[in-house]
């Protein structure tokens, strides 16, 4: 949905009808990308209530901005630009220290049902040590600085391509690069004493 | 030893399955209405609101400053909403929200259909279905 | 000794293997514990092995497993009690995942009945049949579509109160029928999935005659993004377009399934039988409109 040249919006219907009033419509945007958001923003905050609140205020701002959408991008595009520049700001304003609860700390691995299928349960060490190179991840993700973990989340999490990236971050390409670059060789120090032969 | 990128890439790529907990949206999208709700009440006039809120509080005895302070965090959240974030422009109106949380439409990837797979998707083609 | 007779004045019988399970006023009171059917599936490439409880369909000595994702579905290993027997598999759906296995010689003297479909346990109190035990378990609703993705069919989401049972555990009503059989558990807590009587029969029914299920197919289109699920499209020479539907028709209900939302519809037409009629009904404008269809098998 971001390649050049850009097929029509596929959202074109959904956002007309919100743009004249059918909440309904809105709602179903809501709901269509609510999950790919929720994954930008809680890769990014790490905190599940922050990114609840985060989520109300992307969508609150994209319903209210709605009218000023004419359509020049996708409109997955536009919100998830607005997605991204709230989180950012929100992170440069958060002065408390995350602290992580329980339910943070779980690994979100083991509530996918598709993987708990997977995992081999008959080898549960093999399923413990990948669970706690999960958290080793997230610790280590959450050490990166906004921008690192930022590129990271969109091209390794969400699978967006370097060009994407750029766009909707508004660097060059070669930037967007070397700051993976860059993250990925922290990520590999942060990791290298949990790692191990068998993964 | 360190792990190679690409098997970085590999276990960060597992993390495209995290969502939220099942009803999370159903939950958030009665949030989000409560909210337009009160926003569109601020734009049909605050200072009415207040008034109609300074009489209804005047005419209650022991238990008004229960009352009070519930319409205080009322007013504190609605207050929270009119921080200007950008300059206001003319939008549609806002008409009133359906309570009814509207279930997930979802892609219609033919995928989907053939399996039987509780894995959240993460794409979903856009169009429509023939059945 | 246990004086059979006495059980029969006083319980609704249920027969797992070759005892008797009593259920009287929800209580569990096994007698001896039942054999087990448990049936492993190795792992089919990168996947995982998996591992079901076995149910009978009926007299004949075919039962019903789940193949979960990953597993190979052609190389069954099956144990009744702990005690090896060699079964074959007859056939597998890899939509429903629903497998089907024949053993030689009797099943069970007299296996659990089941129930046409699950559409009155939707809410209702069950029991979690395991090795003679019943466990009690509550039906929450149908699950049609999980982490956004619209199912093929809609799942029962069952409470149970500890565990959930190994896929393929049945699960019965008041009556001691089989409503549906648990599929996998939902990730957090006690919360699974079961898939319907209704899906298991409509399987079994393709698999064991066609050896895979073959929809029924009406040529009509729906929007999955649409709030509501009206026809996008009417293909030329289908069903749809001979029975007179017309695009922007809104759906009412598919024979006796309602449909207010998409996902209500891709359940419904899962149902579809090819060569089988069924009643369309449909809002046209401000008019309710029925019509009479009869599915073809899918073109292509």
């Amino acid at each position: 949905m971001f390649r050049q040249p850009r097929p029509p919006d596929p959202d074109q219907d959904l956002v007309t009808r919100a743009q004249a009033g059918d909440t309904r419509a809105f709602d179903a945007l809501i709901l269509k990308y609510g999950d790919k958001l929720y994954g930008l923003v809680y890769n990014m905050t790490s905190h599940k209530e922050d990114t609840h609140d985060l989520l109300q205020e992307i969508f609150a701002r994209a319903y209210q901005s709605l009218g000023k959408f004419k359509g020049n991008s996708a409109f997955y595009t536009w919100i998830y630009q607005i997605a991204v520049n709230l989180t950012l700001n929100f992170l440069k304003k958060r002065k408390r220290r995350i602290s992580l609860s329980i339910n943070d700390m779980e690994s979100s691995v083991q509530q996918d049902p598709a993987l708990i299928d997977n995992a081999n349960e008959a080898n549960p060490e093999r399923q413990t040590n990948l669970n706690e190179l999960q958290i080793r991840l997230n610790e280590a993700m959450r050490k990166l600085s906004d921008p690192h973990r930022m590129v990271v989340t969109m091209f390794d999490i969400q699978g967006m391509s370097h060009g994407d990236i750029a766009k909707v971050l508004k660097a060059s390409e070669g930037t967007i690069r070397s700051r993976l670059h860059y993250a990925h060789l922290q990520l590999q120090s942060a990791l290298q004493d949990s790692w191990d032969e068998r993964f | 030893m360190k792990p190679t990128v690409e098997q970085i890439g590999n276990l960060l790529a597992l993390k495209r399955h995290e969502r939220p907990e099942e009803g999370y949206w159903q939950d958030f999208l009665c949030e989000f209405h409560q909210k337009q709700r009160e926003q569109a009440a601020k734009k049909s006039g605050l200072t009415n609101f207040f008034s109609q809120a300074g009489e209804w509080l005047s005419e209650m005895s022991p238990s008004k400053w229960a009352y009070g302070a519930g319409l205080a965090y009322a007013a504190v959240m609605v207050a929270f909403f009119l921080v200007p974030r950008e300059p206001a422009k003319p939008t549609t109106p806002v008409t009133p929200v359906n309570l009814q949380v509207i279930p997930a439409p979802a892609p219609p990837a033919l995928e989907q259909l053939n399996q039987l797979d509780l894995s959240p998707s993460t794409q979903g083609n856009i169009g429509e279905q023939v059945f | 000794m246990v004086d059979l007779e006495c059980l029969r004045r006083r319980c609704s019988a249920m027969v797992i293997g070759t005892t008797v399970a009593c259920i009287s006023s929800g209580i569990a009171q096994p007698l001896v514990p039942s054999p087990r059917w448990q049936v492993n599936f190795p792992a089919l490439g990168n996947g995982a092995a998996s591992e079901s409880t076995a149910v009978p369909l009926g007299s004949d000595p075919t039962l019903v497993v789940i193949v979960t994702t990953g597993a190979n579905p052609n190389n069954p290993q099956a144990q009744l009690g702990g005690r090896k027997v060699l079964v074959k598999m007859i056939g597998h759906d890899p939509v429903s995942r629903l497998g089907f296995i024949r053993t030689e010689g009797n099943v069970a003297a007299k296996p659990l009945p089941w129930a046409e479909d699950a559409s009155k346990a939707a809410n209702a109190s069950l029991k979690a049949i395991e090795a003679g035990r019943a466990t009690p378990c509550r039906a929450a609703g149908w699950t049609k579509q999980v982490g956004g993705k619209v199912l093929p069919f809609a799942l029962l989401r069952i409470n149970f109160t500890a565990a959930v049972p190994p896929p393929g555990t049945p699960l019965v009503d008041d009556a001691g029928r089989i409503v549906a059989i648990v599929f996998q558990g939902s990730g957090s807590g006690s919360v699974g999935y079961a898939i319907p009587a209704e899906a298991v029969h409509r399987v079994q029914q393709d698999i064991l005659k066609n050896g895979q299920l073959v929809r029924g197919w009406l040529g009509l289109a729906l929007r999955a993004e649409s709030p509501s699920p009206q026809i996008s499209r009417i293909l030329p020479d289908s069903p749809a377009a001979a029975a007179g539907l017309q695009a922007n028709d809104v759906l009412l209900s598919i024979g006796t399934r309602r449909i207010t939302e998409y996902a209500d519809a891709a359940n419904a037409f899962f149902y579809l039988i090819p060569g089988q009629p069924v009643s369309v009904k449909l809002q046209r404008g401000g008019t309710p409109m029925e019509f009479t269809l009869t599915p073809i098998k899918p073109k292509g």
